[in-house]
This record gives C-alpha cells, structure tokens and sequence, in this order.
C-alpha cells in the first residue's frame, strides 16, 4: 500500500469506521468520514467534488477498494502509526459520529458532510435550517428541520463551521 | 461575438472572444505553456512535446461545440454559456510541473517501506505536513486568487463561479459541472486526439464529428448518444484503454517517471533542492509570482542539481533521468482480470508479495542498495474510469455514486439515455467485466550482469 492509501486506512480506523465496503451505508460512511476528517485538518490529499449524494471522492472508493482487495491489508497496517496532533483532531470529530434514532450512521454523515461543503465552498449563504434543508431536498436529500438542525449544531460544537455572525 | 482565432492542429480553426482570449493572455495561463501534457513521453517519442497550453484551448473548442448542440435543449443561458467556456478554458489551470507525475508523490511506494521488514519498524505518518494538494485544488485556489485572473474574469464573484464549474462544486446546478466531468467529458475527446496525433500512436483517434453530431439532451437533462453512434461511442472507450495501455503506460515512459517519482519523494523528505516539503507550502507558491516558474523546467533544475547528492540512491535516479537511461525492467506480470471473480489478480498478488518478502535478500546476494528497485502496481487499467475495482459487484457500488460519468446510449425510441456498459447487445457490455492489470520491477543500474541475475531470479515470482 502506498502512503496516502495507508494513511486513509489508518483515519478509517482511528474514526471506528470499518472498511469493508460491502454495504451503501458503510461506503457512505466512509466517503463523509473521510470528509469530515480533512474538513477538521487531517488531510489525507483527496479532493472531495459534489456528486449525487453529497461531497464524493474517487480516490477515496479507489485507495479503500484497491486496499481491501488485496489479500493482507490488514498486516501492512501494522507498525505504523498516525501523529498525535491528527489523532486528537479525529478523536474530537468521531464524538459526534453517533447518529440520532432515526437515521443511518451513513446517512447522518451524509448530511454533515453535505451542510459543511455547502458553507465552506460559499454554495450558501446561511446558517438557516430551513434554507439548507430546501436545498438539500433539491438533491434529493430529505431531512426534517430538527436533524438538520441538529447537525448544525454538531458542525458548531466539533468547530468545523463557524457560527454565523 | 468571437474576435480572436487561433489554429489547432487537432481542431482546426478555435474561436474566442476577447474576454476569454484577456484570461488565455493572462501570465498564469501562459504558465501552461511551459508543462508538457504527457509528462516524459517525449523520451519515448520524440513528438510528444504538446503541452497543456493546447490541451486547454482543445477542451474548450470541444466544449464550444457541444454548447452549440446542447444549449437550447438544455435550457442555458447566454452568461452560463459564457461561464462554462471560461471553466473548459480553465479546467487544468492548476497543474503541476510534468502534470500528474508531481502531482503523484504521495502515492510512490519506497521499496524499504514496502518490503516486508519495514512492517516490523514503528512507522509515524505526520499528517500535520499536508500531502501536495491535487491539481483542482490548486486550479481552484488559481482562479480565485491570482489577481491576473480575477481581473481578466472580470472579479472574484465571477472567478468563483467559474471555479466552482470545473472542480465540480457547484451545488446549485450539477447539470453543469456534469459537462465537464462526465465521462463524454470534453477533456477526454481532447487528450486521446492530441495525444494519438503528437505520439504517433493511432489508437486515440476518436470519430468526434460523428459523436457530437448525435449527442441528445433527455427531458430530465442527462446527455447522451444516439443509438447511430454507438460504434463511435464504444471505439471511444477502447481509444482511451489502449491508450493507457500503450501510451501512459509505455514501460520506458513509466519506468522514468517513476524514477523521477521516488526522487523527488525523497527530496521532499530530505528537505532537498527547494522541493517543497509539504501542500501548505504549494498554496502559498500559488499566490505568489513564484509559481509562474513552477513549471516542467523547475523540476529539470532539482534533476540536474541533484545528479551530484551524496545519497547514492538520490544522484542514481538523477541520473537515470537526465541521460535517458531508463531503469532496467527486470519482469512485469500482466493478467486480465474477471470481475465476477472475487478476490485479487492471482499473478500480479503473487509477484508483489514475492517482491515483499524476498527483495531484500536480492538486493543483498547482487550486492546493491534495495532502493534501487522500484516496485509498481498493481496498475489497472479499463474501459471505464473504475480500473480498480475488480469484482463485478464493487464496479456496481462504484456506478450508483459515479453513474453520471459513464457514456450513455438513447436506445431507439427511448427518452431517456442508459450506460454504454449495460446494453447486452455492446461489446463494451462484455469488456467492462475485465481489468487489465499490471505489476512490474525496475532496477535502476548500469551492469547487465546484475539486471540479468535479477531477471533470473524474479522470474518465477508470480507463480502459485
């Protein structure tokens, strides 16, 4: 495995996210985790574009495929390790990975995911739940008000947004 | 109203207007001038000297003429139209020196870190000292900051539209950015011409009249071919798998490109030649006129300079680079992969595995550095973009995020377009279950004896 494929690993891991691919939710979950990951500072070089369900990098489907399909991944993770300084920054995001009752742990970081790529490429102009929640059915995203309130909230309190002036 | 013309040899007569030819004149485009579009091709052959400079007028006179066809039905206006041949024109404003060569070092694999020693050593990875960005970050960061350019597009609010077009971060409407990216993306048709025109490799050659006089609009808005052209359309994806195959991937081009990889990898490492040490420090070249020099001939500069290192491994490459004597290949295992079988390339999965755990000790019994060796692959290469996925059921978790992109067929009569890949009656339908796949072993070295006890060697590796 070469370094950036290690490293995607190795945040998969320090997040809890497993790998494996196998289902839709898991492969969401780990294009949003890995995401939030560089939106919170770890960059891992991927360049995250808006696809049908939110920000989507190949390279991520690519390095996480490639990886698992080679027969002793597991053994090449051995031995290293990530740095403390990106560790906590992951340690501090993954509080906020559980998700409410009535949603997917994919479909929860779907939407966190898609609220912090709005606001941080300027495809918005505001904070409010109702606005963001009309644009995202647009994609064809349906929250209600309280989950997308609720990730905003999230977003604030991990600091990956600032709070609207 | 168009004002300017210039003339192409892969297009003929290119139209611009004088808005879009004050971006072409701005020296952040010129820039372009000065990055060879096929990396080290031109070591191989000799013509492959085109740069991006054209590659870049190609897309957008490509772009111009799907315009042509697609505006009305796609309901675009005239400032859209404007934006999306300023996003074509502009798409590949972020590359680096030798294009994706640069672009690529995070991905290089150091053969003491592969071998399978390098397993039992605590290994840290800083992820504090950012990887090189790629080249849409950078083209992103390009456009909306460089005063040349933001000046030329007429303001920042306009340069950030038209960013957000080619690294598809426009949320308000995906429909357009799709033009850009999809997989009868206009920088596709351009590449494989130019580049089958300038290596003299016929393969790329693609029926691009014939395709663009048949593309169809659906009334949900997906572009498409109509059924007439499906032979273009699948001699369009075979152009693009020979072309990786035998152009892109050349073993001599590949073999030098590595090589040029893993130096600059370690230069970086080592705080050498000014090669910068991480993607913060490429952002901030980005904003200053620095970067109008961070072009192919920067990179032959850290070569040339780095021939007289005193780390033999680092001078050797520098070498290899500079005296057009590529690295020795010592084996390649090709295989062609059936998806719908699990699990990964039998001789390929071997060969590496063998390189792991014996390379070492080879390098030992022929008494040379191990980092002489460079391991590459597993490499794929397919009809369609998802090369590395290798079962049938991963390309189709693959295709519901990334549908968009693969070339579409109206069936007749039908409304709406459907994958190429999933008519039965497409040979494209067939193929797109198969990967090509390789695995190879350089060794950099001037003594035939040694590469010839290497190659004696390895040559069994890849069996069970």
């Amino acid at each position: 495995m070469n370094r950036r494929q290690t490293s995607t690993l190795l945040v998969l891991q320090e997040l809890g996210i497993t790998s494996n691919m196998d289902a839709f939710d898991e492969r969401l979950s780990v294009q949003k985790s890995i995401y939030l990951a560089q939106a919170a500072g770890v960059e891992l070089g991927h360049y995250f574009s808006w696809y049908l369900r939110g920000p989507y990098a190949p390279s991520v489907a690519q390095d996480v495929f490639d990886a698992i399909q080679n027969d002793d991944h597991r053994s090449s993770l051995e031995g290293w390790e990530l740095d403390p300084a990106s560790r906590a920054k992951l340690a501090t995001i993954r509080l906020h990975f559980g998700p409410p009752a009535s949603l997917t742990q994919g479909r929860w970081l779907e939407l966190l995911a898609s609220i912090h790529f709005l606001i941080a490429r300027n495809q918005v102009k505001t904070q409010d739940p109702v606005a963001l929640r009309s644009l995202l059915a647009r994609h064809g995203k349906t929250y209600t008000a309280d989950q997308v309130a609720s990730a905003i909230s999230v977003l604030h309190a991990a600091n990956l947004i600032a709070r609207a002036a | 109203m168009p004002q300017r013309v210039v003339t192409d040899a892969i297009h003929g007569t290119i139209e611009l207007t004088d808005d879009e030819w004050r971006v072409v004149d701005t020296p952040s485009f010129q820039r372009l001038r000065h990055l060879k579009q096929l990396q080290m091709a031109h070591l191989t052959y000799p013509n492959a000297t085109h740069t991006r400079f054209a590659h870049s007028l190609g897309v957008f006179s490509v772009m111009s003429n799907v315009l042509r066809v697609a505006k009305e039905k796609l309901n675009i206006s005239a400032g859209k139209v404007a934006e999306l041949r300023l996003a074509a024109l502009l798409h590949d404003i972020g590359h680096y020196p030798y294009s994706h060569l640069m672009e690529k070092i995070d991905k290089v694999q150091l053969t003491e870190e592969f071998v399978s020693s390098a397993r039992e050593r605590k290994k840290s990875i800083d992820l504090t000292a950012a990887p090189y960005p790629k080249h849409e970050r950078l083209g992103e960061l390009i456009v909306t900051t460089r005063q040349d350019l933001l000046d030329a597009l007429g303001g920042a609010e306009r340069a950030r539209k038209i960013a957000d077009l080619f690294t598809r971060s426009s949320a308000a409407d995906p429909q357009l950015s799709k033009l850009i990216h999809s997989s009868l993306d206009m920088d596709r048709f351009d590449f494989l011409l130019r580049d089958a025109n300038a290596t003299g490799v016929p393969y790329g050659n693609v029926d691009l009249h014939y395709l663009l006089s048949n593309l169809m609009v659906s009334p949900s808005g997906m572009l498409g071919f109509s059924h007439k052209a499906m032979s273009a359309a699948e001699q369009f994806l075979f152009a693009r798998f020979f072309m990786y195959k035998v152009v892109y991937f050349h073993k001599t081009t590949y073999g030098l490109e590595e090589a040029c990889r893993q130096l600059l990898r370690r230069c970086r490492d080592s705080s050498l030649y000014g090669v910068p040490s991480s993607g913060a420090t490429i952002e901030d070249w980005v904003k200053a006129d620095t970067f109008l020099g961070f072009s192919d001939g920067w990179v032959d500069d850290v070569v040339r300079r780095a021939q007289e290192d005193g780390n033999p491994v680092i001078a050797g490459l520098a070498k290899c680079i500079v005296r057009r004597q590529p690295p020795t290949l010592i084996r390649e295992v090709c295989e062609l992969k059936d998806r719908s079988v699990a699990g990964a390339a039998e001789h390929c999965r071997n060969f590496l595995s063998r390189c792991r755990d014996r390379l070492e000790k080879l390098a030992s019994d022929l008494g040379i550095d191990q980092r002489f060796f460079l391991v590459v692959g597993p490499v794929p290469v397919s009809l369609e973009d998802r090369g590395s996925i290798h079962t049938s059921a991963g390309a189709k978790q693959i295709e519901e995020e990334e549908k968009d992109e693969l070339v579409k067929i109206f069936s007749r009569g039908a409304d709406e377009p459907i994958s190429l890949v999933d008519i039965p009656t497409s040979i494209a339908h067939v193929a797109a279950n198969y990967v090509h796949q390789f695995a190879r072993l350089y060794l950099v070295t001037d003594d035939a004896a040694i590469a010839e006890r290497a190659r004696t060697t390895v040559g069994e590796w890849d069996k069970s």
